[in-house]
């Protein structure tokens, strides 16, 4: 468990954080969204210690964390094994282990054949494996990703997102930082929403979208129907094979009316994408 | 501290592995190694030469004037020989004479002429027996005793020696010392200093500052730095001591004498107190202004502040204090932290200091070194995540005062 407990953090005349509050349970993925400059980076700083907050209080029970920061530089002319090593011994681990993971992760990020190789020689891409390394390297509970989908091409993002899945799978507890929403909603148990420092919202990804539902109703029917004759309808679009059709309405009372002229296939509730919540939410000002 | 060992054998690696490194590192072995060749191979006495040896240059001696060989000695250096013209060139075409003078036969010999295969700085060191020669002629010709001439005409000898407080003579290889100290310090200094300002910023510089950050505390960090670093130039140091007392053995074979340096117990200490004091305050003194850079182009312009104050005392040694070691400037600026490591160890060599100002100085210098290393650790710590426009000396005073 990860608990950001009413943070503060000002630099200068600048307040970066204003209380923010939230808690990250084991084994989920959490989502910290929201626009550049919110404050993402501040809290991830404070809950690594690189930084310490003017208030407020972290609490956690994760011993070893494994962190990904947005800024991806790395010792250029260092070899990449010799790399791994310098970062495994800085972490406490010894020399076999180091030689045992390095192995796995080189080989499961598809990197053994470079693994002699000068960092200034890998790729963009190949650089991002490499930092997903060195961050899960000595096996951390918590990992924290700051933006990891930034500057990938989609292969490298399905890539990713497939590892983190897989570290999910394995139990670890992934604090995900970014404001790519269709990633997040893909990834995220949770997530917290952050708007100039200030917590919009902090709880189960569902339950934000439950919260903002529109009874918008995506249906499929045999024939035409000419929803005029339907009170409540404010807006009509054609998707796909159907229609999303926005309703003032209660969706069942809609359905009922709607089945007693027309053959409907396929009836269901859209839920919001994250994109259009933190738009809503965060981009609205 | 297992980590920031971590973060020094790096970084002494680094530096170790460098092309620049490993060219300073082999400089003097093949100096040694030459010395060792050409020691061997020398004639017994050494190329300087011995009298009466292969040292000795001969040189024709054309005398127009009939007057001013006869009064031409020969010395360690030159053996003159009287000949004619045609002979001469002859002469120094199959080498047997260096070269030769040619005198006027007017009264005009004042201004003789050098002629030799080589255009070189031979003449310079003719002057002395021609001067003498042309006073001994001249005195002879005006009555004097030719005896009384040869003594008139000799020059006096000086050598500098220092009175100690105990009233025991020091000698000349002190004030020797005294220059050695200030320069080998300037230059290790600067050397270690500037190298330490560039390992400081090379994490933020990369762009890896936050992942090394969160394995280790920015302090942490530097201090591993500065051990690598430090390590790496004084393992550099040493190679060069060691090849400079080699070569001080081997000395007889070039300079045709030994040199012998003994250091007096109390000078060691104040020069190793100065030596470390000196590297840390200036080296965190550059921090201060170095940890604000945002790209490589700034990290030289930052640096040059720091060099800037190292050069104060670094001229003030040669062009003051060496001529007025005790004087109110010399006593001022010797207790001055930034100045103390280079001119106090002049002052301690070529003079007597009183034992309050050699206690002073030491303490304000290890004090301000202290104090310096704290500040810049701090402006360090905060800066190294600020990214933008590099800091002004006001922000960095404002980050100073910062909790």
């Amino acid at each position: 468990m990860l608990k950001v407990n009413d943070v503060y953090k000002t630099y200068g005349n600048v307040e970066a954080l204003k209380g923010l509050s939230f808690e990250v349970g084991k084994g989920s993925v959490y989502g910290l969204l929201g626009p550049n400059g919110s404050g993402k980076t501040t809290t991830i700083r404070i809950i690594l210690s690189i930084i310490y907050p003017d208030k407020g209080d972290i609490k956690m029970d994760f011993e070893k964390i494994g962190y990904m920061p947005e800024e991806r530089g790395l010792y250029p002319k260092m070899q990449i094994d010799e790399l791994i090593y310098f970062f495994g011994r800085l972490r406490g681990m010894g020399k076999e282990r180091i030689e045992r993971e390095m192995d796995f992760w080189l080989d499961r990020l598809e990197l053994m054949n470079r693994k002699k190789d000068k960092v200034q020689t890998l790729s963009k891409g190949l650089k991002q494996r490499l930092h997903l390394l060195i961050s899960v390297l000595h096996d951390p509970e918590l990992l924290i990703l700051d933006e990891p989908f930034t500057g990938l091409d989609p292969i490298a993002i399905k890539g990713l997102r497939e590892m983190v899945s897989e570290l999910k799978n394995r139990g670890k507890t992934i604090l995900l930082s970014t404001h790519w929403m269709d990633q997040a909603e893909q990834l995220c148990d949770s997530v917290c929403l952050i708007r100039e420092g200030e917590k919009v919202y902090a709880g189960p990804l569902e339950d934000l979208k439950a919260s903002h539902m529109k009874n918008d109703i995506y249906l499929e029917m045999k024939g035409e129907v000419d929803f005029k004759q339907f009170s409540g309808i404010t807006d009509i679009e054609s998707r796909g094979n159907g229609f999303i059709i926005r309703t003032k309405r209660p969706p069942g009372e809609f359905l009922r009316d709607l089945t007693e002229i027309a053959d409907v296939t396929e009836f269901r509730l859209v839920y919001p994408s994250l994109e259009e919540i933190f738009i809503e939410e965060v981009g609205s000002e | 501290m297992n980590k920031i060992f971590i973060i020094t054998r790096r970084e002494f690696l680094k530096y170790v592995r460098s092309k620049w490194f490993r060219v300073f590192f082999v400089l003097p072995f093949i100096s040694i190694g030459i010395i060792f060749l050409v020691s061997s191979i020398a004639p017994e006495g050494g190329f300087a030469g011995t009298p009466g040896k292969e040292g000795i240059k001969k040189i024709g001696v054309i005398d127009h004037s009939g007057k001013l060989y006869s009064y031409l000695e020969n010395t360690n250096d030159y053996h003159f020989i009287e000949m004619d013209s045609v002979k001469a060139i002859d002469m120094v075409m199959t080498g047997d004479i260096e070269g030769f003078l040619v005198i006027p036969g007017d009264s005009t010999f004042y201004n003789p002429r050098y002629y030799s295969r080589t255009i070189s700085i031979e003449t310079d060191k003719l002057r002395g027996p021609l001067n003498s020669a042309v006073l001994r002629l001249k005195l002879e010709e005006r009555g004097l005793d030719i005896l009384l001439a040869n003594e008139l005409s000799k020059r006096v000898s000086i050598a500098s020696r220092k009175i100690t407080e105990t009233g025991k003579k020091g000698g000349e290889e002190l004030i020797v010392l005294g220059f050695v100290m200030v320069i080998f310090l300037y230059m290790f200094i600067l050397l270690a200093s500037q190298l330490m300002a560039r390992s400081a910023v090379e994490e933020k510089l990369n762009g890896m500052i936050e992942l090394i950050i969160s394995d280790i505390s920015p302090m942490g960090l530097l201090s591993g730095k500065l051990l690598g670093v430090t390590a790496s130039v004084l393992l550099l140091v040493f190679v060069w001591l060691f090849a400079g007392i080699t070569f001080m053995g081997n000395a007889v074979f070039f300079i045709n004498q030994s040199i012998n340096i003994s250091l007096p117990a109390g000078v060691l200490f104040y020069f190793i107190g100065a030596f470390a004091f000196g590297y840390v305050l200036y080296t965190s003194f550059i921090l201060l202004f170095v940890s604000s850079v945002t790209s490589e182009q700034e990290v030289n312009q930052a640096m040059s502040a720091g060099v800037a104050v190292l050069l104060i005392p670094y001229f003030l040694s040669f062009f003051w204090v060496m001529e007025n070691p005790n004087s109110t400037v010399s006593v001022v600026a010797s207790l001055i932290p930034f100045f103390t490591p280079l001119i106090m160890p002049l002052r301690l060599s070529i003079s007597n200091v009183p034992f309050w100002e050699i206690i002073l100085s030491i303490t304000l210098l290890a004090f301000s070194a202290w104090g310096m290393l704290l500040l810049a650790g701090k402006v360090y710590r905060i800066s190294m995540l600020m990214v933008g426009k590099p800091l002004r000396l006001k922000e960095v005073l404002r980050l100073i005062r910062m909790k």
